[in-house]
């Protein structure tokens, strides 16, 4: 109950669906389908006075109409939608949101990450920043910082021979490089698999050291589009703040002056990340550098291909694709569960 | 009393406050963002500092974040966080 007396309750059907994207769009806001609970404040005509909407950790369109701007029903708003996200277990969120809405937030003690001009901000709040984050990860790696590095960023579903050759071939010509593996899990490799894959893999190189990307390094609070697997241009948007992200806070905390990539012929969105990456990278001074993917018997190697092999049960051309680490536990007890799960959907990432 | 969790309590509304304590391994830990935080963050730090030691607690972690809460108020936040945090279940 809220101490308006407004009507408050949870969106129900399309209607509200309808009313809820056209109040939004007067904030420059777009209604997001990958949202897990959305709280709805109408007036006594039944019209949306406030809104705001929750996936998992991330506040996203929240709005207040202009004539109770006043009324403090932002900040009711946003400690309902935090309270709705603690019971889950959330102590740290992210509020994503338009320029145009962004300062209220920061009223609130929200910090601002990052933001892609005129189109999206991002800002986080609780018992984690992403200073912090990246400066713990750095202290607890003993690594030389005082020379220039690389870094590149993995999602590894699983650990190919691809992503082998991308990360020797950066290894050959850095000083250091940091791999860091896409914490996000919605893959069909959960991460602790992925990450334990792509050390495994790389255990040989002295100068590669592998990390989590933790939540701000291609995650859904940022980066949405790369999971919903849309092409449009809040896809262009979301890839540049993350890219900003990357280069402004990883890059900079890790003393990385180039960020390596593999080629991407296939998936429009990661080509349209590696777009981002050209626009954004290259005023900051850092260097991107796009390699070639490694190719056998006339065909790229992809993750997506081990996982139609996996599918198809054919270890013979799993065993061409991946290296001995990958393929020894793709063998193992342990994977059985994870190739059951593939072969009972059809995925791109 | 030990913080073996994270306990949150609050709200960022006015005159509230969120507070989220979390285990610590060096000792206490204190992040403040008030509104008042000027005229006001020494004295909401030996709020806290104070109510730890009258319960023994060594290591924690805490945020606040203040939007110019009264002290009782302040008080009863961080009881509610830190019991939360301590694994205490019932009548919360």
């Amino acid at each position: 109950m809220n101490p308006w007396g407004f009507t408050e309750r949870e969106l129900k059907n399309e209607e509200d669906l309808e009313k809820l994207k056209v109040f939004l769009s007067s904030f420059d806001l777009v209604y997001e389908d990958s949202v897990d609970y959305t709280i709805l404040i109408l007036d006594n005509e039944n019209e949306i006075i406030a809104a705001g909407s929750l996936f998992r950790n991330i506040l996203k369109g929240l709005a207040v109409n202009q004539d109770y701007q006043g009324d403090q029903l932002i900040d009711y708003l946003v400690s309902h939608l935090i309270s709705v996200a603690k019971e889950k277990g959330y102590y740290h969120y992210f509020i994503f949101t338009s320029p145009q809405m962004a300062e209220s937030f920061k009223y609130l003690g929200f910090n601002e990450i990052a933001r892609a001009e005129q189109m999206a901000v991002l800002l986080e709040y609780g018992n984690q920043n992403i200073e912090n984050y990246y400066s713990i990860m750095k202290e607890k790696t003993s690594a030389d910082y005082s020379l220039e590095g690389a870094g590149i960023v993995v999602n590894c579903n699983p650990f190919t021979n691809g992503h082998r050759y991308l990360i020797e071939y950066a290894s050959q010509r850095e000083k250091r490089v940091h791999v860091f593996v896409l914490e996000e899990d919605l893959s069909t490799f959960p991460f602790e698999t992925r990450l334990m894959l792509v050390r495994e893999g790389t255990k040989d190189l002295g100068n590669v050291f592998v990390h989590p990307g933790g939540s701000y390094i291609i995650s859904s609070a940022i980066f949405p589009a790369y999971f919903l697997k849309t092409e449009d241009a809040k896809t262009l948007a979301q890839a540049k703040l993350d890219v900003k992200i990357f280069a402004n806070y990883v890059m900079r905390i890790f003393n990385l002056s180039a960020r390596y990539v593999g080629e991407e012929p296939y998936c429009m969105v990661t080509s349209c990340y590696n777009k981002a990456m050209m626009e954004e990278l290259l005023p900051l001074g850092k260097k991107l550098i796009i390699i070639p993917r490694k190719q056998i018997s006339g065909e790229v190697i992809s993750a997506s291909h081990v996982r139609k092999a996996l599918r198809e049960n054919d270890f013979t051309k799993i065993a061409s694709l991946v290296p001995e680490t990958t393929l020894k536990f793709l063998k193992s007890a342990e994977a059985k569960y994870i190739i059951e799960k593939l072969k009972n959907k059809e995925s791109r990432h | 009393m030990e913080i073996i969790n994270t306990g949150q309590a609050g709200t960022v509304e006015s005159s509230d406050c969120i507070i989220t304590v979390s285990p610590s391994e060096n000792g206490m830990e204190i992040n403040i963002e008030s509104t008042v935080k000027l005229q006001f963050g020494d004295h909401i730090r030996d709020l806290i500092i104070d109510f730890f030691n009258k319960k023994g607690i060594v290591n924690v972690s805490l945020f606040i974040n203040d939007r110019g809460a009264l002290d009782y108020v302040i008080l009863s936040r961080l009881e509610s966080a830190v019991l939360q945090a301590s694994g205490y279940k019932e009548g919360l």
